[in-house]
């Protein structure tokens, strides 16, 4: 019979396990040592979220804060994944917007943001609009490398069966495309979430931003804390959704280890 | 007699067996022809920026001599020079402590899978949050300083190039493993002659990545802490709505990524050149 610790499995989790109490435990003897205003102790985090989840001000800040990620992540998802499709297929599109988008990837977003909001004022569609645009740029892309990946030689043996153009999206082009889609969504997705976070942290104080602002200027560090894990519980139940999502679909696809760029 | 003998070397000129000099680099003018298309469509969008800011008016959108008009201007004020140098110590740092944090932590994580499970909890969480949320708490834990935006910097780039050094030495064929172990390697050698050599182009393009990210970070943390640097330039004029000073600047700091990212292009193309 196997020791448990030869069991894989078991050591992965209780290393893991291990790994985080050992480190609360580490950060919580430093936050009593310290004394710091601005470094809580992990329980009083715990606890000032427990705190957070009750006040009805932190739901509607997240309503807020999560309006504009849902509407401008599925524009940014349907312009996005059409327009890496046509750059895709079509060589002539692609050498004139190719280095727009090579731009648009090098350029910081955040820095766009004070020019949109002297466009489009203060309100939910210059939210939108932010969210949109930081994730639009690597949705295009990696839609278009999922295209440019797919075996030629598919669309050869689909000419010869007589495809038209329109099979031929519906058979080969499409299904291909999907691994490369679902990776530009997923890091589409990140991106938007730091658009939402990226505006109302800097211009328009509003949602989970603002209270995150607020809890700073009253010194509040524990809240200050509570919220940011808030927002990155989010972020990672939203992820795995796209992960569960994406096994669904493309269910030939292999799992990388970690989800991280691949262009 | 002599002069009749045709040289035997006549006919392996036209073929060389092994690339020389001349044929494995591209020359200048074959380069050019190559990003004409590229040069044509930038000078399009160019011009018609020109033409739609003289004629619409917008406040939004100044026309491109307007923008390189503010550019100038702050460049000659010394605005842009010495908040780009600034900027550029801070990314320097931070990224330079990022590869000597990442890169060894990487291969040990990829060859110790222990150490790899204990430290995975954090950089999945790390790698699912938007970074932009490191700023409050490094900025609650060290105040408004430089450190604080070197810290961003570094958390920026630090984890991209962690997973991909330890991808890299995960993903060495195993038959260069076993090969290894059969002439009898320890530890030490398997490293330096096997591991490290097979995964450097991963763990190039981890640096590669990672320096985007750094640039990111730059200009994100700049922004928030505003204190010196691009970013604070940017937020700067963008709070006094001069969309004409921000255009400029951006095509700055856009600069500035693209030659960082050509910089580090040329150095993973000497590094991995044997793959070639």
């Amino acid at each position: 019979m196997r020791a448990p610790l030869d069991n894989p499995l078991w050591r992965k989790w209780s290393l893991r396990l291990a790994s985080i109490l050992f480190l609360g435990v580490v950060w919580e003897i430093m936050a009593r040592s310290l004394h710091s205003l601005l470094f809580p102790a992990p329980t009083a985090t715990l606890f000032a979220l427990t705190q957070l989840v009750v006040t009805p001000d932190f739901w509607s800040a997240m309503w807020t804060s999560n309006q504009s990620l849902i509407l401008g992540f599925t524009i940014a998802a349907a312009s996005g994944i059409a327009i890496g499709l046509v750059i895709g297929r079509w060589r002539t599109a692609e050498q004139v917007i190719d280095p727009y988008l090579s731009i648009l990837l090098a350029t910081p977003m955040t820095a766009l943001i004070p020019v949109i909001i002297l466009v489009a004022g203060l309100g939910l569609f210059s939210r939108v609009f932010i969210v949109f645009l930081f994730s639009l740029v690597v949705i295009i892309v990696n839609t278009r490398t999922g295209l440019r990946t797919l075996d030629p030689s598919l669309i050869e043996m689909a000419h010869a069966f007589g495809a038209t153009e329109w099979q031929l999206w519906r058979t080969v082009l499409f299904p291909g495309a999907l691994p490369g889609v679902i990776t530009g969504l997923r890091l589409g997705l990140g991106r938007a979430l730091t658009g939402m976070v990226a505006v109302e942290l800097t211009l328009i104080a509003v949602g989970i931003g603002r209270l995150i602002l607020d809890y700073q200027a009253t010194f509040e560090a524990p809240s200050v804390y509570a919220t940011v894990l808030v927002v990155v519980i989010e972020a990672v139940l939203l992820l795995r959704l796209l992960r569960a999502f994406e096994s669904r679909i493309t269910p030939w696809v292999a799992h990388a280890r970690y989800s991280y760029r691949t262009l | 007699m002599a002069t009749t003998l045709q040289p035997r070397s006549s006919t392996l000129e036209h073929a060389p067996l092994a690339p020389t000099r001349e044929t494995s680099a591209p020359n200048l003018w074959a380069r050019l022809r190559k990003i004409q298309p590229t040069f044509l469509a930038l000078l399009g969008g160019i011009v018609i920026w020109e033409v739609a800011g003289q004629l619409a008016h917008f406040s939004f959108l100044p026309p491109f001599s307007a923008v390189i008009n503010a550019t100038w201007r702050m460049t000659l004020s010394g605005e842009i020079p010495s908040n780009l140098v600034v900027s550029l110590v801070a990314l320097v740092i931070g990224y330079l402590c990022a590869i000597v944090v990442g890169v060894p932590l990487g291969v040990l994580m990829g060859r110790y899978s222990t150490l790899e499970y204990l430290i995975d909890p954090y950089i999945n969480a790390m790698l699912a949050t938007p970074s932009l949320l490191y700023v409050p708490i490094l900025f609650g834990i060290f105040g408004i300083s430089r450190v604080t935006q070197v810290a961003v910097i570094f958390l920026y780039s630090v984890i991209i190039i962690t997973i991909m050094t330890m991808s890299g030495i995960r993903t060495v064929e195993a038959s260069y493993v076993e090969m290894a172990r059969a002439f009898g390697a320890n530890d030490r050698q398997m490293f330096r002659q096997v591991l490290l050599p097979a995964a450097m182009p991963t763990i190039i393009a981890g640096l590669r990545l990672g320096m985007g990210r750094a640039v990111r970070g730059m200009i994100n943390g700049e922004m928030i802490i505003v204190l010196v640097g691009l970013g604070a330039l940017l937020r700067n004029y963008g709070g006094r709505f001069d969309s004409a000073s921000v255009f400029g600047i951006l095509i700055v700091i856009v600069a500035v990524a693209v030659t960082c990212n050509s910089l580090l292009k040329v150095i993973e193309r000497r590094v991995t050149r044997w793959t070639e």
